[in-house]
């Protein structure tokens, strides 16, 4: 029996015959899961999903179609591309050259725990039983376990495969009024099992420690931000202030920030494919090659990120932020790292009496793109600090921010660094504790 | 053996070997156009096809899918579903029972006169190219966009009860979307709304409804009116929210908060919970006494509608506020069972690929008695608020902050100035219960909302809402930088 990437190279053999004279580039992407949800400490939902799609990109190097199909016969296919290459002659001219110019080949399955994903479902089930074990009543959340196998090929001899497996935990326990949050992810199970009593333990503390909930006067406080919270300002950051398509279109602060200190000199954002710790992507659905790309460096923004067909219409080079073929809005950091710092988060915290420290951010949206004004709620755990320790729980509250003012506000990194889910992405980022001057509350 | 054959099959495998089973065959065709400026952004052309197969085995549920349709792949994927319900039983306190449900056998296509399909590609490009070309004329425009969207859904149920249910819909949908550009500012106009504009279970004939090319200048227009406008100001002031902001108003403060999962907590590590608790039922006062809103996936046009939900139930038309009182949730088989009910049909899931959950169908405030002239008329100084920018809520449904495309200032009963940058906030019911008058029938329409998120992994649905404008006293404006 054919293997996968052994399928793809004869999908592509037909792509080639049938497409003779027409660029191609197909993203192959096969994802078998398993999700466990779980609430009040009980399974409500246990998934096992596989799925293999397939994008065609065809280009005559004036004009694009995209074909997506999931299915793995031949003559589905022919019937296919035989119709998509009509269609390609009625495409107008998208007014510049289309060069699907990457090449090469790598080959990588190094991310992958094959180990684990042999002994699924019952290894997630110990895992679940053992929070359970630990959180008692009160245990929300989700374990997802993915078998994620992606392969390039396109008619300039490119062919580029990786396989990984992205795991993440989603735990929260409710006490009374309060509530705590904990997010880990990553590539090995095993990783997450050593460390899974401290984590949980610490959870079910935090969660105790959040009941009675206190109101506190809306306005501005100094905050301490937790790694995820600083990863959700992180992603913020990359679309607002580091996209190239939308810099070349005057549509983003960056326009005037570009080159210019946004923070102080400690801050530095990357996209960085060398990072161990995060599943690292080599190269991007384009098959360009990922290097270590600066966001921002010393406080400055520096970096501006295209994809495939942003770079071809402005004449730019491919960043490597490429995670649709056709989709020239969308250019993402796939590996956010936030440098971390010098100074411990308990120091931090010992010298932060009547901050506000913030676990994490609830439904987050932009309310003015240029302003960079972002607006969200807190949730599960914010606490007024006292002698390095939460004093009080406080209620959630809604903030209205300017990442630029934040930025701005950053009085110190911590030198802890935590890999943590990227929201909505499936990705993961590294990101430090952040200590903020001025943080407004706008309303409860 | 014809599909329906290896269903019957599959059907009679699980028979007597677990408590209950579903299964979904879908097979979905899609098309994006996307353009930009008169040029050709991307045409996307997807299809995909697989199956899901639901099992309930000793009170607990399993899930599995593939897009392995062989025979031997539908049934590995069958005995995937059982192992995990299993594996499930190990970890959960309760059994599951269902709310009893009809067996049906039955076919449901959904309204489509003109089959999006069927229409050449490149009077669908044109159209949007022509219409960006428009909105590109008037000065001071730097990003014109139109966009359509076309999904054909075939979807085949069968249950271990014996239900089998074809269904065919077809949704069709788009917009325009003008970028006014200023030194410091940009400000975008979008028809006949946004993020994604509007759609319905419709065909063709929906998108030539709209009249893109018609009013693609108005849109560029009011975009650079609103670029030149002045910010809104802070304080409280009487607002009418149109139509299209309404829908967004009922989907997070009114349909999120009565889907029965989140208030049984299965959402709470993602979404969140809700704060119409189960105590509230058939007492709590959630608005004033004009509000009325019901659940109803029987209008066929509309975006959420459906003949039968994904747990085979038949689509129903309830009410979940009743004169200002909270009166329904929506409900799943499983969550109904739990409070002696039945379900009202609710369960979906995004496709074949994912397990169905509770989601919203048309939530609808129904119309009221007013003229929007007579709305307008009782305001001495306010606001006319339309169409959505930015949305946000906590994860109780209580807490919101919208932002809005424009507001027109209201005063002594009139419009007048156009203000930029507009944001109002509030809280749940207290909001609701400031609303004192409702456009009548003539100014109510369905929007249709194609991107709703939930669950784990997210699934993006198509739902909507029916309103006409509404006003509401003394709200809470603009945000203090």
């Amino acid at each position: 029996m054919m293997n996968f990437r052994e399928k793809v190279l004869n999908l592509a053999k037909v792509v080639r015959t049938e497409t003779e004279g027409v660029e191609f580039h197909i993203v192959a992407y096969r994802d078998n899961s398993i999700l466990t949800r779980f609430a009040d400490t009980s399974v409500h939902q246990n998934m096992i999903r596989e799925n293999t799609n397939f994008s065609i990109f065809l280009s005559d190097g004036e004009r694009f179609i995209s074909v997506d199909l999931n299915s793995m016969d031949e003559k589905v296919w022919k019937r296919k591309l035989r119709d998509s290459l009509e269609l390609l002659k009625l495409m107008p001219k998208v007014g510049f050259d289309i060069d699907l110019k990457e090449k090469g080949r790598m080959h990588e399955e190094k991310y992958t725990d094959i180990e684990t994903l042999e002994d699924l479902p019952s290894r997630t089930a110990k895992i679940i039983e053992k929070i359970f074990r630990v959180t008692g009543d009160g245990a929300y959340g989700s374990l997802k376990i993915g078998d994620v196998s992606l392969m390039l090929v396109n008619s300039n001899g490119l062919e580029k495969y990786t396989r990984f497996s992205p795991m993440e935990l989603n735990l929260i326990v409710v006490r009374g009024d309060g509530s705590a949050h904990v997010g880990w992810g990553g590539w090995k199970l095993s990783t997450l099992e050593e460390k899974l009593d401290e984590m949980t333990e610490n959870v079910v503390k935090m969660a105790e420690n959040s009941r009675n909930q206190v109101e506190i006067e809306l306005g501005e406080y100094g905050v301490i931000l937790s790694p995820e919270v600083v990863s959700d300002i992180a992603m913020y950051t990359s679309i607002l202030l580091c996209d190239g398509k939308l810099h070349e279109e005057n549509l983003s602060p960056s326009v005037k920030l570009l080159g210019k200190e946004i923070g102080p000199h400690h801050l530095n954002l990357l996209d960085d494919p060398e990072d161990e710790e995060l599943i690292p992507f080599k190269f991007d659905l384009a098959g360009t090659e990922r290097k270590r790309f600066k966001l921002i460096e010393d406080g400055k923004l520096v970096g501006l990120m295209f994809n495939f067909l942003s770079s071809l219409k402005y004449g730019k080079e491919n960043t490597g932020h490429t995670v649709n073929m056709v989709n020239m809005d969308y250019s993402f950091p796939m590996n956010l790292v936030l440098k971390s710092g010098e100074k411990s988060i308990s120091d931090i915290m010992k010298e932060s009496d009547g901050y506000i420290y913030i676990s994490r951010f609830h439904y987050t949206n932009i309310v003015n793109p240029m302003e960079t004004l972002i607006t969200g709620l807190t949730r599960d755990g914010t606490f007024i600090l006292k002698d390095g320790k939460f004093e009080k729980p406080l209620k959630n509250m809604r903030f209205n921010f300017s990442i630029i003012e934040l930025f701005r506000n950053i009085e110190d990194v911590s030198k802890e660094s935590e890999v943590v889910p990227l929201e909505y992405t499936g990705l993961f980022s590294k990101m430090p504790y952040l200590k903020i001057r001025k943080f407004r509350f706008t309303s409860s | 053996m014809s599909l329906k054959d290896v269903i019957l099959r599959v059907v009679d495998y699980l028979k007597g070997r677990v408590e209950y089973a579903d299964l979904r065959f879908e097979e979905i065709e899609y098309e994006t156009i996307e353009v930009e400026n008169g040029t050709l952004k991307s045409y996307e052309i997807n299809s995909e096809s697989g199956i899901g197969i639901r099992v309930l085995e000793d009170g607990s549920w399993g899930f599995a899918s593939t897009n392995d349709l062989s025979l031997d792949g539908i049934f590995s994927a069958v005995k995937k579903s059982i192992e995990i319900a299993r594996i499930s039983g190990l970890l959960s306190k309760d059994k599951v029972e269902l709310a009893g449900n009809e067996t049906h056998e039955d076919e449901y296509f959904s309204p489509c006169e003109v089959d999006p399909f069927e229409i050449p590609k490149e009077k669908k490009m044109e159209l949007l190219i022509l219409s960006t070309e428009e909105m590109m004329k008037v000065k001071g425009i730097s990003r014109a966009e139109g966009r359509m969207e076309f999904r054909k859904i075939d979807k085949l149920f069968a249950s271990t009860e014996g239900s089998m249910i074809h269904q065919r819909i077809v949704q069709s949908g788009g917009g325009l979307f003008a970028y006014a550009m200023g030194e410091d500012d940009f400000q975008v106009r979008s028809y006949p709304s946004s993020f994604g504009g509007d759609h319905a279970n419709r065909g063709w004939e929906f998108i030539e409804e709209m009249k893109f090319l018609e009013n693609a200048r108005k849109v560029a227009e009011e975009a650079r009116e609103i670029l030149l406008a002045p910010e809104i100001p802070v304080g409280e002031f009487d607002v009418i929210v149109d139509g299209s902001q309404m829908a967004l108003q009922i989907h997070e403060s009114c349909g999120h908060p009565v889907e029965l999962d989140r208030v049984m907590g299965s959402e709470i590590s993602f979404a969140g919970g809700s704060f119409l608790t189960l105590d509230k039922l058939g007492k709590f006062r959630y608005g004033s006494e004009i509000v009325n809103i019901v659940a109803d996936a029987t209008n066929p046009m509309a975006l959420g509608s459906f003949g039968y939900d994904d747990e085979g139930v038949k689509a129903s038309r309830t009410y979940i506020i009743k004169d200002g009182i909270f009166v329904g949730y929506l409900m799943s088989r499983e969550t109904a069972r739990k409070l002696g009910m039945r379900s009202n049909g609710t369960m979906r899931a995004q496709s074949w690929n994912y397990i169905p959950l509770i989601r919203m169908t048309s939530i609808d405030l129904l119309p009221g008695k007013h003229e929007l002239e007579d709305l307008i008329g009782g305001i001495k100084h306010g606001f006319y608020l339309e169409t959505n920018k930015s949305w946000s809520i906590d994860d109780f449904r209580l807490n919101f902050q919208f932002a809005t495309e424009r507001a027109v200032e209201i005063r002594n009963g009139k419009l007048g100035k156009i203000y930029k940058n507009a944001v109002y906030y509030g809280r749940t019911p207290e909001f609701w219960a400031k609303c004192d008058g409702i456009a009548n029938e003539k100014y109510w329409r369905v929007w249709g909302i194609p991107n709703c998120g939930k669950g784990e992994p997210v699934q993006t649905m198509g739902v909507s809402h029916g309103s006409s404008p509404a006003r509401f006293r003394k709200v809470k404006v603009g945000v203090k930088r």
